[in-house]
């Protein structure tokens, strides 16, 4: 039986300003299981990145229940959102979002750094130098995120996401700042990683790659209109 | 630049209120403290003063030499200076004498005291008097003429006459004279201040009627506050004069002083000082000092605006992304940035003209008797253009340097993305510079400030080391009783002590030379006690003529020995008390009890006095104690009084001079002051200083924690998608907090040790001149725990508005 990693029951978002609400997301149901591969497809405006930053704890619900791995989540504080962001999430974005005044061992440390329980700095070298292996990187450790193209930023932004070893990897759009070659081998490396057990989760608006999920979902007005298996339909 | 960017500016602005207010309030009232302490400077160093010819107006000063060591300083004997005057054609083109005094008005039943100045008629007319009422003094009223007739000041007129208009034909009593009132001086008049800042004569009567002792208008005794005045000949030099002068002079003062063996080696040298120098005096450093000061205050200001000023730059990047891509220059965006920077700088700039203007009142109140010319001072048009010249000066600045901050072809970047997530890096130097400068300049200000705030309070709290509760200064004026033989003057005084001491409300009387607490326009006298009566071995020290009574009144604290008798006082014994200060400079080890010394000026001088009693130090607040010695004897050239009431008990100057009226009507009493109000007489500047200071280090730390904040919250604001990045993988917000604290230490860190070598420098600078500054170890360590505590503080506030909210708050721009 699938390991339960998140469920999301009845998740709303409303964006509150002086002159109107927006809702963004409305009763939004979803269970994502250990090993998944889940992309989440939709019009601009239909809250695919709300989606995902409540996934993500980056923002907390209007209301509904949000649990990882069996843990209610919906309404913790900033601190508690931080350390399971940083316990069990991880995250890939667009634009990549590596620290220009770090070098490219020290963005992919940063999350070790953060730990409560204090990593050792043998062990933040181990783990940052295996996950810069994973993305074959090694040989760019002391470099700036600026010496280094799209491409091979996108994939220390992978390495930054992997070195916690997160439950989840979340994951915004990833080849929206890259040319297609690029693109290709960033969803390559996905593909594999997920191939490997790792959980993902995906927004993007290219269906070539959306199709490369075992499950798709289908966002309009802040709701889940379609759900497919693809997992199943390849099956 | 147009109107347009004006108007633009002018709507952006409106929308911004706080930050308005902060600039305009910042800027406004550093900028009017400089302007204020400009116009100050010009009016003190560089104005002229506003005499004819005023750059040949001289005064002869005299300095006794012995042996070519300087003895006396600006003290010259009578005769010298009445040979000078008939000799000043020679060298001055218009010449007058003038001596200084103090004296009563007896046709006043209290006896007020004013300041005196005796004059030949050429004296004022060389300060182009302008009279209210009436003339100034003629040819007819010039030495030696003997005709009593004064001139009073407008303010004496207003205070006394209550301005009455026929004061024109009343009289004025002095001594036993009585002077017409011949003219008033005009509210305008500007009195040349040769006495120092503040002495402003209140009465001027005829040289011939200074009040000099014949018995002292001999070559072998010098006095003070006499002086020669003059406009200069432009075809000579003034040290060919000095040198001539001297020559002649000192011709005369060997002759008249040949044969007695005090006098041999000695000389006096004879200089001429400009009106100029003598007005300005010690001042020149103060309004330096002080302009200093205020420009450090708007360097912190132009720090805390331009720090400000880049935050808000930092929010406008969209819009200037925009213009650009509609096809703004860099130079359009200067200048819309310049715009927005004047439109700010008007409103200070006026603020900054009413604060100079309130900052000149407030000189004239509580500084006149520091600096010299403040009745001059006035918001003049150079101040104004100055005030102009430098708000439009830092208005370029700001621009131009807020413009260079900004990246133009970075600017396009911003809506390539969309907003989504990415930012424009700004110089992180210039932000760490702003930091440092911020610190540098805050930490001198405050810890310069704390050094004065603790030296003052702690003279204010420095207990006497006397009695002072019921004990009152009695300065008496004894009227035509100076021509008096001296024992007949010695006798009145016994007499007036006895009449005193048996009235129901005294405990004790004293006849004293001096008081322990004496203000600066109070004559000391100085004199030697030598284990050789050839005074070879001489020290010096402040010698106090006193009785029986005198010590005792004070509380004085032994050491050791004994204090004067009835009979030491009645026969003038060669007995003496010292304190310990001078004991420990006549013997090392202090024992000096029953040594003998001889004692300079004294009529016994062939006699050795003994030392039969040793005092503790009196420890005046903020003043090192100096050699003190006391002799038996009444003091007749300027008779005191030192009187000790019974509890809760007062005596009017009427009283006094009704009780003293029974002995002999000349004597009054000049000045009445209780011993408290001398002591916060003499911690009245301690306590002006206290609150200046406050003053001041709340300003500093204000405009520190305004200036800290803008650097901090800018930088924030530029590192705020980093910090939601770091936010979203995982950092709480606590670690956010410390993270952005430990990357503001690094420059406040510093820019505390740039201030501590500043401070360190200025401290040495400041050993070189007259002003003393003891520091303390609080004045060290304070400023630069208020800073990092002021860190903290603006540290967290600066990203308190991040780390409180979710982090896609942050990623999102909302």
């Amino acid at each position: 039986m699938q390991q339960l990693t998140l469920k999301m029951t009845g998740i709303t978002k409303v964006y509150s300003t002086e002159d109107m609400d927006t809702h963004a997301l409305r009763g939004i149901d979803l269970e994502i299981y250990k090993g998944d591969f889940v992309s989440i497809c939709g019009p601009s405006g239909c809250g695919k990145s709300t989606l995902l930053s409540l996934l993500g704890l980056l923002d907390m619900p209007t209301s509904g229940q949000y649990c990882i791995e069996e843990k209610d989540v919906s309404n913790l504080s900033l601190s508690e959102a931080a350390f399971i962001r940083n316990e069990k999430i991880g995250f890939i974005f667009q634009s990549f979002n590596l620290i220009d005044e770090l070098s490219v061992f020290d963005n992919i440390a940063l999350p070790l750094r953060y730990r409560r329980e204090k990593v050792s700095e043998k062990d933040i070298h181990k783990k940052v130098m295996e996950c810069l292996q994973i993305v074959d990187m090694s040989h760019r450790a002391q470099h700036k995120p600026n010496q280094l193209s799209g491409g091979q930023q996108q994939r220390i932004a992978i390495a930054r996401a992997l070195v916690g070893s997160p439950a989840l990897l979340l994951v915004d759009e990833p080849t929206g700042n890259l040319d297609s070659r690029n693109g290709d081998a960033v969803m390559e490396m996905l593909q594999q990683l997920n191939m490997n057990g790792t959980t993902l989760c995906m927004v993007t608006h290219d269906p070539r790659y959306a199709d490369m999920a075992t499950r798709k979902l289908h966002l309009l007005d802040g709701k889940i209109i379609d759900t497919q298996n693809l997992a199943e339909v390849v099956g | 630049m147009s109107v347009n960017d004006f108007k633009t500016a002018f709507h952006s602005l409106t929308k911004a209120k706080g930050y308005v207010i902060t600039i305009v309030l910042t800027l406004g009232l550093t900028l009017g403290a400089l302007v204020a302490m400009f116009n100050l400077n010009y009016q003190l160093l560089i104005k002229p003063l506003p005499y004819q010819d005023q750059e040949r107006l001289y005064l002869l000063r005299g300095d006794a030499f012995t042996n070519g060591q300087r003895d006396l300083a600006n003290m010259y004997p009578y005769p010298a200076a009445i040979e000078a005057y008939k000799k000043a054609g020679e060298f001055f083109d218009e010449y007058a004498l003038v001596y200084f005094g103090t004296d009563v008005v007896r046709s006043f039943t209290d006896s007020p005291l004013v300041a005196t100045s005796y004059v030949t008629p050429e004296y004022l007319q060389l300060a182009n008097v302008s009279m209210a009422l009436g003339r100034s003094f003629n040819k007819d009223e010039g030495f030696e003429s003997q005709v009593p007739v004064v001139i009073i000041s407008y303010e004496l007129w207003q205070s006394l006459f209550n301005g009455s208009a026929d004061v024109l034909d009343k009289t004025m009593q002095f001594g036993e004279v009585d002077f017409k009132i011949i003219g008033v001086t005009s509210q305008h008049f500007i009195e040349p201040q040769l006495m120092g800042p503040g002495r402003l004569t209140q009465v001027w009567l005829p040289w011939d009627y200074n009040v000099i002792a014949p018995r002292y208008r001999v070559w072998g005794m010098f006095n003070i506050n006499q002086y020669l005045v003059g406009k200069l000949n432009p075809e000579l030099q003034s040290s060919s004069i000095e040198q001539s002068i001297s020559a002649q002079l000192n011709d005369i003062y060997t002759r008249e002083t040949a044969g007695r063996a005090s006098f041999v080696g000695t000389s006096i040298e004879f200089k001429l000082v400009s009106y100029r120098e003598i007005i300005l005096g010690d001042s020149k450093a103060r309004v330096l000092l002080l302009f200093i000061g205020a420009l450090v205050l708007v360097l912190i200001a132009a720090a805390n605006i331009t720090n400000l000023i880049l935050a808000r730059a930092a929010n406008q990047q969209r819009g200037m992304a925009i213009k650009a891509a509609l096809g703004a220059q860099k130079s359009h965006l200067f200048y819309l940035v310049l715009a927005e920077i004047l439109l700010l700088l008007l409103p200070a700039l006026f603020l900054s003209l009413l604060i100079t203007f309130a900052g000149i009142e407030i000189l004239k109140q509580l500084a006149g008797d520091l600096l010299p010319r403040l009745d001059e001072l006035y918001i003049s048009g150079l101040s104004l253009f100055f005030a102009a010249f430098s708000a439009l000066v830092l208005a370029l600045l700001f621009a131009l340097l807020v413009s260079g901050q900004i990246n133009y072809s970075s600017l396009n970047h911003l809506l390539q993305y969309s907003g989504k997530g990415t930012g424009i890096q700004i110089s992180s130097r210039v932000r760490q510079l702003l930091i440092l400068v911020q610190v540098m300049l805050t930490g001198i200000l405050i810890a310069v400030s704390l050094h004065i705030l603790q030296q003052s309070m702690d003279n204010i709290k420095q207990p006497l080391g006397f009695a002072s509760r019921d004990i009152y200064q009695v300065q008496l004026n004894n009227g035509t009783q100076r021509d008096r033989p001296v024992s007949e003057q010695k006798n009145n005084l016994t007499a007036i002590r006895d009449v005193l001491l048996a009235h129901p409300k005294m405990e004790n009387v004293s006849i004293t030379s001096d008081f322990p607490i004496t203000s600066d326009k109070i004559i000391s006298w100085f004199s030697y006690l030598s284990v050789d009566p050839d005074f070879v071995q001489q020290r010096q020290a402040l010698l106090t003529l006193v009785d029986e009574n005198f010590l005792n009144i004070l509380g004085a604290h032994w050491l050791e020995g004994r204090h004067f008798n009835k009979e030491n006082f009645q026969t003038e014994s060669t007995v003496v008390i010292v304190n310990e200060t001078f004991a420990h400079q006549l013997e090392l080890d202090g024992k000096v009890l029953h040594k003998r010394y001889y004692l300079l000026n004294s009529d016994k001088r062939e006699f050795p006095y003994e030392i039969v009693g040793v005092i503790l130090d009196f420890n005046l607040p903020g003043r090192t104690e100096i050699p003190r010695m006391f002799v038996p004897q009444a003091s007749t050239r300027f008779p005191r009084l030192l009187l000790q009431l019974k509890p809760h008990q007062e005596l009017t100057k009427a009283d006094l001079n009704e009780l003293m009226a029974s002995v002999n009507s000349q004597y009054k009493v000049s000045e009445l002051r209780s011993m408290d109000n001398a002591h916060q007489l003499l911690i009245a500047r301690d306590k002006l200083s206290v609150g200046l200071t406050l003053v001041l280090s709340i300003i500093a730390l204000s405009l520190a924690s305004i200036g800290i904040y803008g650097v901090l919250s800018y930088t924030v604001q530029l590192r705020k998608f980093e910090l939601g990045i770091r936010m979203a993988i995982g950092a709480s917000p606590d670690k956010v907090f410390w993270q952005i604290l430990k990357d503001n230490l690094a420059p406040v860190m510093v820019g505390l040790v740039f201030g501590f070598i500043v401070l360190i420098a200025f401290w040495l600078w400041m050993q070189q001149t007259t002003f003393s500054l003891q520091t303390t170890t609080l004045g060290w360590l304070l400023p630069p725990v208020l800073i990092l505590l002021l860190t903290a503080v603006t540290s967290l506030l600066s990203v308190w508005h991040i780390i409180r909210k979710p982090a896609n708050h942050v990623l999102r721009g909302h």
